[in-house]
């Protein structure tokens, strides 16, 4: 009885996962697609948004790429088992668990990152992406007036 | 004198430079998926031979013993290629273009 509540409570949440993924893109999305990484200039001394964001977003791209290898990787461990078993059913129950508890890590990590993407879009943060960083405009602007961090400043 | 072989096939070990995160995921992924696809390919020839030993002999526990091996032999071969579409899926989703991931496979 139990089993089968927990059953369906992970059908619905898998459902909501994949359908928020869908229609928002945020989970999937590779999340600093819009913000120019590529080009941040860390010596300069001048605190921006793209020096202070991009780290982040590049952590959190790294993250998801290695769980879904990781994932990946659980699966081929269930797979070495299945194939070394030789029938004795020990090891075989031993592969279905391993195979099972990497299904639901990794929905739990794909449900992790869907936060972080719907919490981003409820502060503000660009719909499909995270990169453009709008709610850290203003932040960053009042920072570099306040500690003179910024050379454009006149009287710094 | 002239090379009998010319030098460049002579070059001992050649691997292609690891640029990015997504090939160097790409490439530990395929070696992985490889071996995992031998293993099952393997047991799958064991599991068969014994299966067939085992009738021959008449033994019906080592029978059913011998078609467990086989049964979860060819669910490990339907995982680890379901496993390797899985990762071509994953990988692309989250930014690794399927040029960085074919040519992720190291040359010996």
């Amino acid at each position: 009885m139990q089993h089968q509540i927990f059953k369906k409570i992970l059908t619905i949440l898998l459902a909501l996962v994949f359908s928020a993924a869908a229609t928002n893109n945020v989970a999937f999305a590779q999340i600093s697609s819009t913000a120019d990484c590529s080009s941040v200039n860390y010596g300069s001394g001048n605190v921006t948004v793209t020096t202070l964001v991009c780290p982040l977003l590049l952590t959190i791209n790294i993250l998801m790429l290695s769980a879904g290898a990781v994932f990946v990787v659980m699966i081929f461990v269930g797979v070495y088992k299945f194939a070394v078993s030789a029938g004795d059913p020990q090891i075989i129950a031993g592969a279905r668990n391993t195979l099972t508890w990497a299904v639901t890590g990794f929905i739990v990590i794909v449900m992790a990152f869907t936060i972080i993407g719907l919490v981003g879009n409820t502060l503000g943060a660009d719909g499909t992406t995270m990169g453009t960083t709008a709610i850290f405009d203003a932040w960053i602007t009042t920072l570099n007036d306040f500690f003179c961090l910024s050379n454009k400043i006149p009287g710094c | 004198m002239f090379d009998l072989v010319p030098k460049e096939t002579l070059s001992p070990l050649k691997i292609t430079p690891i640029t990015t995160i997504g090939g160097f995921l790409g490439i530990i992924l395929n070696i992985i998926g490889g071996v995992g696809i031998a293993a099952s390919v393997g047991s799958l020839l064991v599991a068969g031979i014994k299966y067939a030993g085992a009738t021959h002999s008449g033994n019906p526990k080592a029978k059913d013993i011998a078609k467990n091996a086989l049964t979860y032999a060819v669910v490990a071969l339907v995982l680890a290629l379901m496993a390797m579409t899985l990762k071509v899926i994953i990988l692309n989703t989250l930014g690794v273009d399927n040029a960085t991931l074919n040519n992720a496979t190291p040359d010996f």
